[in-house]
């Protein structure tokens, strides 16, 4: 007789489990009914100019973006695709990174152009260092960035684009400084090199340089207008206490219609936050914003870096690339140079196959690096 | 040159089939369907043909994304470099491992990642079992630049069927074999040729220089069935209904008269035959009654006389063609007598060596050998059942043309041992024809159905394996059948007003 009783899972019979699902529901719904009330109080600021707030770099909380024409432009996108896998006596690590140049001429594609290739071999990592999971991943996730960070670098040094666009953040976002693992720790310290090489030859070669982050889970926006904003209207505290519990694109999402973007506002309060203070008097420079480019997809969150003197005129001219670049699917607000660096960078299951397969072929049966999980009989 | 790489799909590479992505760059068409191609493996050179390709790209896998992307009227590819994304996969069906000449079935898959080539043409028509000289040649191979050289034997000593759906090419597919086998010179060796034409349309052999010396055209009402070689089985051919007793005194009667024509008499018609029958002694009058009513019955058809004609052994010649013209006679009673008749006198003489090797083309062969029906209505299909079965052992042989091979009768169907398939749409003719032959695939049964005009299947004897061939155009004038319609209206009209002018100038 088999049995399927799951003990000690949260679904015990169907009614609690409808219980669970509607009380779900119920939260969510509220939690949406107050986002939305503080946002119709944020959009009444709309076209009500600010004095200077602390984050905040221009004086318009909302403002409207003019889409690039895209008359004659060219815009690099770069994103890195990752496998991994944990073996017996060592751990692998799959990853690729490519920037894809599009030239639009008149609004139209014409010219593609991909560094290294459009389909680079993945470069191999194996790891004999004995990492916990946690410090593995870790360690996957700074390898994929740095592949990534090396790539626009190389392009930007190139020059001959206008506009570089990473898939994600332009920062690593490291809190921890890994003193147990040497291993870690060079490799951060690679990363933070890379990404000043980065930004260094953005600078000299006059290349507007950002990031656009998928599914962001930023709440900066909303903690500067906590701060000092929400004070200023009649808003009850219930009210105000979601905002403790929402994202920037949560909120963001009732505020800003097409073609609408926030104000740019600092990456950090201080340039001395944990995550900027590896980058010296870059992170200064790393500003950020919320755009949205079609109707049917969350604001996406744009980062970028700029000099003080000009915050508001580069946050213009990346949101006028962006938007021009994400505006052609209604329900998915990417833009097209990072769509197409994803679908060519990523990576599929089989190529970490091939390899672990050939270390196997190459190995005595005794020294099969497959761990048990891998190797049921059944 | 290489087009590809093989790679691994569901089920595939296979000793059977395998896949490839195509490499090759540069304008152009790189690789077609049914094109041929080759691959190494352990076992040796595999060659394959190409039953399939397909295009992918990522970007139009998701229609929801096209259309969203599309939705502003501007394409796909003005926001995405789509097109560099497009790739296409052929999938190849294996024929056979060219071992030492010789064509052997593969039993090993080529490995994934393996190369896939051109085939030159030198080794191409050595695997495909053509002759790069000489032979019987009927056009070019499709997608290949390579002319279809059928080895005379191997194309006709079995028989050659060509079937196809009225105006895809059958006629001059056959008028273009004919001309082949009339351009041979006597150190090559020089078939006969007989053409049972139907409707007219060989005339126009007669009528070009290169051949006109080499065809004669019997108009089919002069066409004569010589009584005297007429057997009792064969007047028991033409009247099936014949009782076995009136057979049995019909063969007495005959046996007379031979012996009187031997005696100085001279041959015999059909009318002496009823008079001796009248005047037979001790014969039972119902009997003898109904036995005239029989020869009356055939009297009537105006086709017998006192001896063939044409004479058979004087007119059927090496390197000549024999047209019997039968356009002209509307009774398909009549039209199969003589063809059975023919078939019978031909076959005779060809066993008693009076007559060279010769190919007899039935147009409308469905007419002359019928699938299926009485003995009253396929008068000649026994005689020709008979060629389809001996023929080859005495170089006998049949090029059937047929628009309807469902109703050609299976005995003969059969006995082809080449099919020429043009375009086929009615799906009995196509079921009827896949079971005939088992080198026609699913794949390519769907081909036929979708055959230009003029592009031709070949299977069986004269080829290693199924090929496509666009037949070459027949060298003799266009039949009436190759007007127009505006053509033919126009034609009418002239003659209609002539005639009037002619009624006129006469009153």
């Amino acid at each position: 007789m088999v049995s399927f009783e799951k003990s000690g899972g949260v679904f015990v019979d169907s009614l609690t489990l409808e219980l669970a699902l509607k009380k779900m529901i119920e939260r969510i719904m509220d939690q949406e009914a107050r986002r939305k009330r503080v946002s119709e109080a944020l959009a009444r600021l709309r076209e009500i100019g600010l004095n200077a707030m602390n984050g905040i770099a221009e004086k318009a909380i909302i403002k409207e973006v003019e889409m690039d024409p895209l008359f004659d432009v060219r815009v690099c996108g770069v994103d890195g695709g990752l496998l991994d896998q944990q073996l017996h006596g060592f751990d692998l690590i799959l990853v690729r990174a490519l920037a894809a140049i599009f030239h639009y001429r008149r609004a139209v594609l014409c010219g593609a152009e991909y560094l290294p290739s459009e389909m680079p071999p993945p470069k191999l990592i194996d790891v004999a260092e004995p990492l916990d999971f946690w410090e593995f991943q870790v360690l996957a996730g700074m390898e994929r960035q740095l592949a990534e960070v090396e790539i626009a670098a190389q392009v930007a040094e190139r020059g001959g684009v206008e506009a570089i666009l990473l898939d994600g953040s332009i920062v690593p976002q490291y809190v921890e400084r890994f003193p147990r693992s040497s291993l870690l720790l060079e490799c951060y310290r690679n990363l933070i090199r890379a990404y000043i090489g980065l930004y260094q030859n953005c600078a000299e070669g006059g290349i507007l340089l950002a990031g656009a982050v998928k599914d962001s889970r930023g709440a900066r926006f909303v903690e500067i207008l906590k701060k000092d904003f929400f004070g200023k209207f009649n808003l009850g505290k219930e009210d105000l206490l979601i905002l403790d519990k929402t994202r920037d694109t949560a909120l963001l999402n009732h505020v800003l219609g097409v073609g609408e973007r926030t104000s740019a506002f600092t990456y950090a309060e201080k340039s001395t936050n944990y995550v900027l203070s590896d980058l010296g008097g870059w992170g200064a420079r790393i500003y950020g914003f919320y755009i949205r480019t079609v109707p049917f997809d969350r604001p996406l969150r744009a980062e970028f870096l700029s000099g003080a003197e000009n915050v508001a005129e580069t946050a213009d001219r990346v949101a006028s690339l962006i938007y021009a670049l994400s505006s052609h699917h209604e329900g998915f607000g990417l833009p097209s140079v990072i769509v197409e660096a994803d679908a060519c960078a990523r990576l599929a299951e089989e190529d970490l196959s091939l390899v672990r397969d050939s270390i196997s072929a190459r190995l005595e049966p005794a020294l099969f690096p497959d761990l048990r999980r891998e190797r049921r009989p059944f | 040159m290489e087009i590809g790489t093989v790679i691994v799909d569901e089920d595939s590479p296979s000793p059977g089939s395998f896949s490839f992505v195509v490499t090759c760059d540069g304008s152009g068409i790189p690789v077609r369907q049914g094109q041929f191609v080759k691959v190494e493996t352990e076992e040796g050179l595999v060659m394959a043909f190409v039953i399939n390709l397909v295009k992918t790209n990522r970007y139009f896998m998701r229609a929801e994304s096209v259309r969203e992307y599309e939705r502003r009227g501007k394409p796909l590819t003005s926001i995405f470099p789509a097109d560099r994304w497009e790739y296409l996969v052929a999938r190849a069906q294996v024929l056979g491992v060219v071992k030492e000449q010789v064509l052997e079935r593969c039993t090993f898959p080529p490995s994934p990642g393996q190369r896939v080539l051109t085939v030159e043409n030198e080794k191409l028509a050595q695997f495909l079992g053509l002759r790069l000289n000489g032979g019987v040649e009927i056009g070019r191979l499709r997608h290949h630049d390579l002319m279809v050289r059928l080895d005379l034997t191997k194309l006709l000593r079995k028989h050659v069927a060509v079937l196809a759906m009225s105006g895809s090419g059958k006629s001059n597919f056959a008028t273009v074999v004919v001309e082949e086998l009339l351009a041979r010179s006597a150190e090559q060796g020089r078939p006969a040729v007989i053409i049972v034409d139907v409707h007219g349309e060989y005339g126009g052999l007669a009528n070009q220089t290169t051949y006109s010396d080499k065809v004669v055209v019997v108009n089919g009402d002069d066409i004569r069935i010589g009584v005297p070689n007429l057997s009792a089985y064969q007047f028991k051919e033409f009247l099936p209904d014949i009782s076995g007793v009136q057979l049995r005194e019909l063969q007495k009667v005959l046996e007379e008269l031979r012996s009187e024509m031997r005696s100085g008499k001279g041959p015999f018609g059909l009318e002496d035959v009823i008079s001796k029958v009248e005047v037979e002694e001790g014969l039972n009058k119902q009997l003898q009654q109904a036995l005239i009513g029989w020869l009356n019955d055939l009297q009537f058809l105006g086709i017998f006389d006192h001896a063939d004609n044409p004479n058979w052994e004087h007119a059927v010649l090496p390197g000549r063609a024999l047209v019997l013209d039968l356009s002209g006679i509307t009774s398909l009673r009549r039209k199969q007598m003589i063809v059975a008749h023919a078939a019978r006198r031909l076959f005779q003489a060809r066993k008693r060596n009076q007559v060279p090797p010769f190919v007899l083309c039935l147009e409308e062969a469905q007419q002359f050998c019928p699938s299926g029906e009485s003995k009253e209505a396929a008068i000649s299909r026994s005689a020709l059942e008979m060629i389809a079965r001996e023929g080859r052992k005495f170089y006998a042989s049949l090029m059937l043309i047929s628009q309807r091979p469902v109703r050609l009768s299976t005995t003969v169907l059969s006995q082809a041992g080449t099919n020429v398939i043009l375009r086929i749409t009615n799906p009995y003719d196509l079921e009827h024809i896949k079971q005939s032959s088992e080198a026609i695939t699913k794949e390519v049964a769907e081909m036929i159905s979708t055959l230009p005009v003029g592009e031709a299947l070949i299977v069986g004897e004269a080829v290693n394996c199924p090929i496509f061939v666009r037949v070459k155009q027949k060298r003799s004038q266009f039949s009436s059948h190759g007007l127009s319609m505006e053509e033919a209206l126009m034609k009418f009209e002239k003659m209609n007003s002539r005639e009037e002018e002619d009624a006129k100038a006469f009153m």
